[in-house]
């Protein structure tokens, strides 16, 4: 086409339509390998009915005609905890899988974006350092950075640690990439100051719980829930409560007085750093 | 980023619908510019791109990956399904949208990129003028995923 690509709500727009359809139709991967080998192992079962069932039984497996089982039948990356010298009360367990998908969003409205092992909305675990910036100026404007009285940029988020990058919204609400090795290791959402309790419309997991949930809503979504540290030295008495997807944890803090979620963090670890900014 | 479309990878072959998610996220708008470049409608860019990304999760467990990055690939992919569609795979300046995301590229999968959209070559063509063996999963002899890209 001669026109120029859509750009912004247009694109957005588009995005969002094609990866709904895209998920709608990717359907469950087939096991081949092992359905085959399921196959060839009944055949050879019933060969061996007439042969002499106990000898033929213990070559099966070893034949070397036998195909591999396919690699998503059985691997699955180990995984990785960083070390924390806080305590951990308990070790969060996988969730079930297979994982479902997150649905599409809009960049422009946090209320659309999930909660995930991956990504929430726009800022993606593993991303390069600033590659998500476009997408979250849609709706968010980096915090004011730390300037010195000759106009030189001390802090570009205006946080001592400038591996933060703190992104604030309209209402108070505040998206946080705290970047490691280049790239994106954990993701921290924040609820608006101004919003009342229970009243927060923000991301949420596909399970629908979120900034303002209580902890009881949360548990109920995540049976395998576990606190995750309970450092008073921390310079926090909320509590922390880990849920383990697949190689990273979605880690809610709850506050100590209101009893609800305040703060969300994705992250490599189930204890992540609660003060991002020092 | 070639550890992280590597795992992408990993977690597709294993039936990780959320990879998909993840991917489309990280590369649908530079397809989507590529293929408005080469398509004739916005009808034939959405069909384009869907079918990409279905191909990508089709045949994740049988993807030739040269240099382990995942864009040149579904750049490749994307070509093949644009010219399916009776749309000009190959018109003057097919990259004019994408040269940004291009340059962000290593030079190998720049090469790569233009040897499959500009000059035509099939994907196991390019990287063999290009003088790359395969890195991560072999490619299956006369795989889906090898002959998708090598229309």
């Amino acid at each position: 086409m001669n026109s120029e690509p859509p750009i912004g709500d247009d694109l957005q727009r588009m995005l969002v339509s094609m990866k709904q359809n895209v998920l709608e139709r990717a359907e469950p991967r087939k096991r081949r390998g092992r359905r085959t080998g399921i196959v060839i192992t009944v055949i050879a079962l019933l060969a061996v009915g007439t042969a002499g069932g106990g000898v033929a039984l213990g070559l099966i497996p070893t034949s070397p005609t036998e195909p591999e089982p396919a690699p998503s039948a059985t691997s699955q990356p180990s995984q990785t905890v960083t070390p924390s010298s806080a305590p951990v009360v308990g070790e969060p367990t996988p969730t079930p899988t297979p994982t479902p998908t997150a649905p599409p969003y809009s960049a422009t409205d946090w209320s659309t974006w999930t909660i995930s092992a991956d990504a929430v909305g726009p800022a993606t675990l593993g991303s390069p350092a600033g590659a998500d910036d476009a997408a979250l100026r849609a709706a968010f404007s980096p915090a004011p950075p730390l300037i010195d009285d000759k106009g030189t940029v001390i802090y570009p988020f205006g946080c001592p640690n400038t591996n933060s990058r703190i992104w604030d919204g309209p209402g108070g609400e505040r998206v946080v990439e705290v970047v490691a090795g280049g790239a994106v290791g954990t993701v921290v959402i924040q609820q608006g100051q101004d919003a009342a309790p229970g009243q927060q419309v923000g991301p949420k997991t596909l399970e629908g719980v979120g900034l303002g949930s209580t902890l009881a809503e949360v548990r109920a979504a995540y049976p395998d829930l576990v606190q995750t540290r309970t450092d008073a030295a921390g310079g926090t008495r909320d509590t922390f409560w880990a849920v383990r997807s697949g190689e990273r944890y979605i880690v809610f803090q709850v506050g100590e007085g209101s009893g609800r979620v305040a703060t969300v963090f994705v992250a490599g670890t189930s204890e992540p750093v609660a003060d991002y900014c020092s | 980023m070639t550890n992280d479309d590597s795992h992408l990878v990993r977690r597709m072959v294993a039936g990780d619908r959320t990879a998909l998610a993840t991917a489309f996220d990280r590369f649908a708008p530079v397809l989507t510019r590529y293929a408005w470049a080469v398509s004739a409608t916005p009808t034939d860019v959405e069909r384009v791109v869907q079918e990409s990304f279905l191909s990508l999760w089709q045949h994740a467990d049988g993807l030739y990956l040269p240099t382990g990055l995942l864009l040149p690939w579904l750049l490749a992919v994307c070509r093949s399904h644009a010219r399916t569609s009776g749309a000009d795979g190959g018109g003057a300046a097919p990259l004019r949208w994408v040269e940004d995301d291009l340059r962000a590229l290593p030079e190998t999968d720049r090469r790569l990129v233009e040897l499959c959209l500009v000059e035509g070559r099939t994907w196991s063509e390019a990287a063999q003028h290009l003088g790359l063996r395969p890195q991560g999963p072999t490619p299956r002899r006369g795989s889906r995923a090898t002959k998708e890209v090598q229309r």
